[in-house]
């Protein structure tokens, strides 16, 4: 049987900072044709986040049947790794230091911006990273069987002795987290840290999320935080389920300060749109966001609330179970 | 079976059109491949491998960053790989979220800085104009014997004075900053004092408490009621911290954000105010307004523990004091009606009374009421308590009456008055960008009367600058002899010949309705500060720099930048990488940068833990780089055997007297034993060396060792750490418990939290007690010009950063509300010419819903090297000072690391328009 | 008698009438085979040197793959010229097709795909593997060019059983031609003792996004090698099958009678997909394939979810009945499907 290793993302604690995604491209995509992929990152939304307009780009399922996709495009859609011209600083007293080519997209390109109308300006941080999906399209989509699913964590993997390069998994991902390495040849993506979890070591993203906002357990594990949120509370969702690859990092969704009326008072109506909500994590979040704030009154009326207790994260070791039984490691 | 059939079980059948569409796909599961073996998954093993490097250091980042954060470094063939958090922080309470894993996007990314083109390797010396671009390589022999001649030509010829060795704010820790401090501080060279040249003094802080850095450990968010964070975007900025914000929300805490842009913390928080830039002041009065009005005050704490019930002369404006009862009576005694004998009584703790406590026995202070007192000239003085004139200030700033001004519905101010006074427990943040406004130091001296009229002190909470440790025992290392401290705002002030922006961008009589000063006053006090001495020592005329950018720094860029460098005989710049400010200097000399020395660094207060850097066995330094203490040191060498050539032993310095047995004598520079002196004796020759001195010597670093260090990479400072608190071992930390439990008065001029000063600067301004001003923008401009921290850089350490800025846009950006861009026909990414009477820059426009429609803004500190022409945002923003930062020798506003005053940066105007690409 | 045993004896009395002599140019009549030019000092390496013009070409015809590519978009068959030539062991395939724009590896682009070709061997075996990649008991080789990459050997047992082969790579060398095609030189040692060598070829057009499935594939070709011994009964049974002698027309007739029409695709209509897409199975499949999957659909079958079911074994079996009618309703429906191209 299956087991599956699976994450909670609180949005809450997410804090934009990023150091997920440094801390994943330096272990792994800061070389050898890997410096554009970011297998995490956080983006801002609403925007057309990374790669360019990633939701439009198809993939996924229609029901049983794969959903047509397009592959993004290196310059246009995920934006060419710039490289910058340090040694004018050393011989030049006019150039400024810039890109060697213009980017004309990035993985944070629309940092902060939101969507709104100051002073109802929005935006919140959505960190991606690959799903590790119980219905993979990716590996629906390989003609090479070059994509599987590890029986001991359900760690979603592309054998990179088999992979041609083909590219169906990149247009088959709903969420565009596969990425062709045009060097190598092969295509890549999160590998959820799989060296680092063997040895009883967290994913680099959420063991150096300095935001706390990152919980790492199995899905059966009962006492882990996985469980608890996504299927006891349920204040823990699946980006985008619609498309219909059943995924395995969930989300917890975003508060918001309130609104204000046009003359500036406050209005009891939250900034982020529900619709835009919705949109991104299906009718559900409407419960969970509501079942957020129910215990957060709780909480101010001094009563405890386990689930926030869980949320909160005392000690940052607790926010990781890994029980991985012992002759997986190496 | 017949085929017919076969095809109608077919469609009924769920294998069915299973998998349709374009891509057909093959197969539904295949684990592992195909065919295929999972040997090939070593790939990612080996690499990982490989990440974990073959020796392992510590490491934290000593940058003008408050967050210290210990990191794991990793090293391979020299080299360091990789770097990770410790995360191994213990916690102090089972109820209080631990520290970990401490570290961000900067520091993760340093080893990646260490080998990128930017990085100084070998020591340069121009071989064109200054700031021409050219460079020839020179041996370290060669640097430090022309900069020992350059320092012993002016130092003979121009006296001790002319030398400023400065360490700025790229390098804070106690152990790399250690070198630079004592050679300065033998040499009796100038230093600038950093907090004030950066702009980061909190001035009201210092009114009212006489310290400018006070606060709490950033977990004491966590058991808060209320926080209010005002004007910090603490998400960007207090990132390692921030996660205590957000989880303090789980815990039920209300978070008041406070800031002109929506910016992440606003994001996060319970309640957003839009508040106009540069209007803080009036939202201030406005809170103090409903508080008081509706009476939701702490009674007792205000008597005892403030300068409230003091009495003020109504004649003339000024406390009365024990001289006015009495000739030649004392100027640090203040009084109190007592209720209880109806007559005025010298309050306790006040430093001119005997008794040194708070503790005001069978007192019983007046808040309200007017009374007279018999002078010592047998007249009647009115005197009314200090009280009534707050509450009739305040009662000017109704929120309906501020609410045009600072752009925030009365509601809201109301609400936030409400949780703030309502809270057990509340904080207020008040964040380094307030001071860089004219009107910063009466908002945070307005945040501080807040936190005291609701008793929000110790557990409660109160005001947060930010908390600093005190370390003893670091003097004799760092502070052997008395150095040149100079004003950082007023030195820069000078040097850079600010007033003459200051002159050109505003008017006089507009300045003087928002401010209450003119020119004339800032010229007059400026006069004053030079007539009696001892924070500016004339303009330096040779320069060693040690970490920090100067010339991308101030204000009037080009403006400072000429006038300091018209000056400079010999300037140094010591960096591990080309700066903007490295960039014009004559000699360059290449430094280690954080991982690649020992260090040691624990004066933040954000935490309790003190990192060390402990570097991997296997690391090998880049180029010739050399230790900020190994250049010192070979520095002072230099200079012993330069002034040995010239026959100078020793120069006597006037300035500064020692005490000897029993007559006080002139400080000697010694520079015959310079080198001995630097060493101790030849005890502290490497960095290693300094911090196993400092682990020794810091009795707040008890009983850890460098054992400790290297084991850890950090280690918990003790009870002592703390200085207006213990530092209890089981809970975060709050400040002016020994004052608020134990009475113990504070050092201000009255002896407790001052709300009144009345030093006639303050009085003639009209800011003797918290009022609003502001904003001194001038109107010639039609946008307010602010540059909030940014998320990309510790200040310009990091800005230039090839990972970080793939993380942008690649170039500096500038943020344009929609609407505002519209008007100009400016669209996402043109590039734009950002201009007003100073100066102007370009950069590419990012349109930002949640910018205000009346400003322009920029994430500030891009290098100006990264602009077109080299010309950076300073370019835009004028010289201006606070004049009653310029108060001088008046009681706890008398010049020291408590009370300096800031360059102000956020109150220039400026227009935009698009240009051509 | 079963039908198989009819089969049989047809087959036999077939081949106990046929000249062997005859066998060779059958199928050379049938476009299905061409012989291979000797060279005596060695196959130059540049599709233009002078003596590839002394080899005759055979012209086949590429047709666009339907088994995974996207089918609403195919595109008309592209014809490829093939020129073999041998030196000793060394075997040069000289290939020359239409291409209007070259597309390269370009590291620059993650949607980029090169224009590329490859030749796939096969062992001598009665009847030839699937055409696509092989079969489990039938391996065969293949020498891939991608323009701007290193060429490669691969083996595979069937559909994405693609994998790197021992042995060195061919070495190729491409050049545009000027009717705005290719023509590439592929040479490497002779795969396979088999003579005649079955080779197919297969090209992709970048521009087409073409690599893997989506791509121009020709059906098995024979290549008789000057200077190897020919086996004569192999050649003859290959013959045999290359020689239709079944009524198309009334073929036609019969996949409506027998249902076909009802999983597979025979007019290009694209509905219908429960079986492999047939519409162009004269292009691509060797008579005997079709011949052999009718008598005995579990002899291979095209690995797709929808096209089988586990069997009581546990292992595959088709959702394709055997077939059961006449051998003369066998050679129509053969005789028909070899029709479609």
């Amino acid at each position: 049987m299956t087991r599956q290793l699976a994450m909670v993302i609180d949005l809450n604690k997410c804090i934009g900072c990023q150091t997920c995604t440094l801390a994943c491209k330096t272990q792994w995509t800061d070389r050898g044709g890997r410096e554009f992929m970011y297998w995490n990152h956080v983006e801002t939304q609403p925007g057309k986040g990374y790669p360019r307009g990633w939701q439009e780009a198809g993939g996924g399922w229609s029901g049983d049947a794969l959903r047509p996709g397009r592959l993004p495009r290196l310059a246009e859609d995920y934006g060419v790794p710039s490289e910058f011209n340090y040694d004018a600083l050393f011989n030049d007293a006019r150039e400024p230091l810039r890109p060697s080519t213009p980017p004309a997209w990035g993985p944070n390109w629309d940092e902060d911006q939101g969507a709104g109308e100051y002073p109802n300006a929005y935006f919140f941080y959505l960190p991606r990273l690959c799903n590790h999906c119980t219905r993979p399209a990716c590996l629906a989509a390989c003609p090479r069987q070059a994509i599987y699913k590890r029986d001991e964590d359900g760690i979603v993997l592309i054998d990179q002795d088999r992979c041609r390069g083909y590219r169906y998994c990149v247009a088959a991902c709903p969420y565009k987290k596969v990425y062709f390495n045009p060097h190598a040849g092969r295509s890549e993506k999160c590998i959820f840290c799989y060296p680092r979890v063997e040895r009883g070591i967290p994913p680099a993203c959420a063991f150096q999320c300095v935001g706390r906002a990152r919980h790492v357990a199995f899905r059966d594990d009962e006492q882990g935080a996985i469980h608890k949120l996504v299927d006891l509370w349920k204040v823990a969702l699946p980006l985008r389920p619609d498309f219909g690859t059943e995924p395995n990092v969930f989300y917890v969704p975003p508060l918001s300060p309130p609104s204000f009326e046009t003359d500036g008072r406050p209005s009891s109506r939250p900034r982020l749109p529900d619709d835009h909500l919705e949109h991104l994590f299906g009718p559900a979040v409407r419960d969970a966001l509501a079942r957020l704030e129910a215990e957060i009154a709780r909480k101010q009326a001094g009563h405890t609330s386990e689930m926030l207790d869980l949320l909160i994260a005392y000690r940052h070791g607790d926010m990781f179970r890994l029980d991985r039984p012992k002759e997986a490691a190496q | 079976m017949r085929r017919r059939e076969f095809l109608r079980g077919s469609a009924a059948s769920s294998l069915g059109l299973a998998f349709g569409g374009p891509l057909a796909p093959l197969v539904a599961h295949a684990a592992p491949a195909a065919g295929g073996t999972r040997a090939w998954e070593k790939l990612y093993r080996e690499a990982f491998a490989a990440s974990r490097g073959s020796s392992q250091g510590f490491a934290f980042h000593c940058s003008n960053c408050q967050g210290n954060c210990a990191w794991r470094v990793f090293a391979a063939d020299g080299k360091v790989v990789r770097e990770e958090q410790v995360a191994a922080y213990p916690p102090i309470s089972p109820r209080i979220p631990d520290a970990n894993p401490r570290g961000c996007n900067k520091g993760i990314v340093h080893s990646r800085e260490m080998y990128q083109g930017d990085r100084l390797l070998f020591p340069l010396k121009r071989a064109g104009a200054r700031g021409a671009g050219k460079w020839q390589r020179i041996t370290w022999d060669e640097a430090l014997t022309e900069i020992a001649a350059g320092v012993m030509e002016s130092i003979s010829r121009h006296g001790l004075g002319s030398l400023m060795l400065y360490c700025g704010t790229g390098i804070l820790s106690q152990g790399r900053r250690a070198g630079p401090l004592r050679l300065g501080s033998l040499l009796g060279a100038q230093r600038l004092y950093p907090a004030s040249a950066v702009g980061d003094m909190f001035t009201g802080a210092s009114l009212a408490y006489a310290l400018a850095t006070t606060g709490h450990t950033l977990d004491a968010w966590f058991e808060c009621d209320t926080i209010i964070l005002w004007g910090i975007n603490a998400l960007v900025s207090r990132i390692p911290d921030a996660h205590y914000l957000t989880e303090a929300r789980y815990n039920g805490a209300r978070i008041w954000a406070i800031s002109p842009d929506y910016n992440a913390t606003a994001k996060i928080a319970t309640n957003w105010v839009p508040v106009r830039p540069g209007t803080d002041a009036y939202l201030a009065m406005s809170l103090l307004h409903v508080l008081l009005r509706d009476g939701k005050i702490d009674e007792a704490f205000i008597r005892e523990q403030t300068d409230l019930p003091f009495l003020i002369r109504t004649d003339t404006g000024e406390l009365l004091r024990h001289r006015d009862l009495r000739q030649a009576g004392k100027d640090d005694l203040f009084y109190a009606w007592d209720e209880a004998t109806a007559k005025a009584v010298p309050m306790p703790g006040t430093p001119g009374h005997f008794k040194k406590t708070l503790r005001l026995g069978d007192i019983r202070p007046a808040l309200t009421g007017r009374y007279e007192v018999m002078g010592h000239d047998g007249k009647a003085i009115p005197v009314t308590p200090v009280f009534e004139r707050i509450k009739a200030e305040a009662a000017k700033f109704s929120p309906e009456r501020t609410h045009s001004i600072t752009g925030v519905h009365p509601d809201l101010v109301e609400r936030m008055a409400a949780d703030f006074a309502g809270a057990r427990k509340a904080i207020v943040n008040i964040g380094f960008s307030l001071h860089k406004y004219v009107s910063g130091t009466m908002t945070c001296w307005a945040a501080a009367l807040a936190c005291a009229l609701t008793g929000h002190a110790g557990e409660r909470g109160g005001l947060d600058t930010e908390n600093n440790w005190s370390l003893g025992g670091i003097a004799p290392l760092a502070s052997p002899k008395p150095a040149r401290f100079t004003s950082g705002f007023f030195g820069e002030w000078m040097n850079g010949e600010m007033a003459a922006t200051m002159r050109r961008h505003y008017r006089d009589e507009h300045l003087r309705n928002a401010t209450g000063y003119g020119f004339d006053d800032v010229e007059a006090l400026t006069r004053q500060r030079l007539e009696r001495g001892g924070s500016y020592y004339g303009k330096p005329r040779v320069l060693l720099l040690f970490a920090d950018n100067m010339f991308r720094r101030n204000k009037a860029e080009r403006q400072h930048r000429e006038a300091v460098l018209k000056g400079l005989d010999l300037y140094v710049n010591i960096n591990h990488r080309m700066d903007s400010s490295a960039l014009w200097a004559d000699i360059v000399l290449p430094a280690t940068s954080h991982y690649e020395t020992w260090d040691i660094r624990g004066e933040l207060g954000y935490h309790r833990f003190c990192n060390v850097t402990v570097p991997p066995p296997d690391l090998r330094r880049v180029g010739e780089v050399r230790s900020e203490w190994e250049i010192c040191l070979a520095l002072a060498e230099a200079i012993a055997k330069d002034a040995g050539r010239r026959g100078i032993k020793t120069i006597p310095d006037p300035d500064f007297l020692a005490q000897g047995t029993d007559k006080a004598a002139p400080v000697v520079r010694d520079f015959e034993s310079l080198a001995a002196d630097f060493t101790m004796g030849g005890k502290l020759k490497s960095d290693a060396e300094v911090v196993a001195w400092l682990m020794a010597n810091v009795p707040q670093i008890t009983p850890w060792t460098p054992d400790d260090a290297r084991k850890h990479g950090f280690v918990v400072l003790n009870q002592e750490a703390g200085f207006t608190s213990p530092l209890y071992a089981n809970r975060p930390y709050h400040s002016f418990e020994r004052n608020v439990y134990l009475r113990q008065p504070y050092k201000t001029l009255s002896g407790r939290q001052q709300f009144l000063i009345d030093h006639p600067v303050f009085r003639r301004a009209g800011w003797a007690l918290p009022t609003a001003i502001g904003p001194a923008r001038p109107t010639s401009y039609p946008f307010a010009f602010y540059t909030p921290h940014t998320r990309w850089g510790i200040h310009s350490q990091w800005r230039a950063n090839t990972l970080l800025l793939r993380l942008q846009r690649g170039e500096p950006l500038v943020w344009l509300n929609p609407k505002t861009a519209g008007a100009r026909r400016v669209q996402d990414g043109d590039r734009i010419r950002v201009f007003n009477d100073i100066g102007e820059f370009r950069a590419r426009a990012k349109l930002m819903p949640a910018v205000p429609p009346d400003a322009v803004v920029t994430d500030h500190a891009w290098e100006p090297y990264m602009f077109d022409g080299r010309t950076g945002k300073n370019a835009v923003v004028a010289g201006l000072v606070s004049l009653v930062e310029l108060v001088d020798g008046f009681g706890h506003l008398t010049f020291d690391p408590n009370w300096d005053g800031n360059m102000i940066a956020h109150e220039s105007a400026v227009d935009f328009a698009k240009v051509p690409e | 008698m079963s039908l198989r045993g009819a089969l049989t004896l047809a087959l036999a009395a077939i081949l106990a009438t046929s000249a062997a002599a005859d066998d060779a140019a059958t199928l050379r009549g049938a476009g299905r085979l061409s012989d291979a030019a000797a060279a005596a000092r060695g196959v130059s390496l540049d599709p233009l040197a002078p003596h590839w013009q002394a080899v005759p070409a055979v012209r086949l015809v590429a047709y666009p793959q339907t088994s995974i590519a996207a089918a609403a978009d195919r595109s008309p068959p592209r014809e490829v010229d093939v020129r073999v030539a041998v030196a000793g062991k060394t075997v040069a395939v000289r290939l020359e097709w239409p291409d209007e724009t070259a597309d390269g590896w370009d590291t620059d682009r993650t949607d980029a795909f090169p224009d590329a070709a490859a030749v796939q061997f096969a062992a001598q075996s009665d009847v030839l593997p699937y055409i696509g990649m092989g079969e489990p008991q039938q391996p065969v080789r293949l020498w891939l060019w991608r323009h701007q990459r290193r060429a490669e050997v691969l083996a595979a047992r069937g559909f994405g059983s693609l994998e790197p082969a021992r042995g060195s790579p061919p070495n190729a060398q491409a050049v545009r031609t000027g009717r705005g095609g290719w023509a590439l030189v592929l040479r490497g040692e002779r795969p396979f003792p088999a003579n005649p060598l079955p080779m197919a070829v297969a090209v992709w057009d970048g521009a087409e996004q073409g690599r893997a499935g989506r791509k121009y594939l020709t059906a098995w070709h024979l290549v008789r090698l000057p200077g190897v011994k020919v086996d004569r009964a192999w050649l003859r049974r290959l013959a045999e099958e290359a020689r239709s002698t079944g009524d198309a027309a009334r073929g036609r007739h019969l996949v409506v009678d027998h249902g076909c029409n009802g999983c597979h695709d025979l007019q290009g209509t694209h509905t219908i997909d429960a079986g492999p897409d047939l519409s162009i199975a004269g292009g691509i499949h060797w008579p005997g394939y079709l011949r052999r999957s009718l008598l005995n659909p579990n002899a291979f079958i095209v690995p797709h979810v929808g096209y089988m079911q586990p069997g009581t074994d546990g292992r595959p079996v088709s959702l394709m009945p055997a077939f059961e009618g006449s051998s003369q309703d066998l050679g129509d429906l053969v005789a028909y499907l070899a029709s479609r191209r």
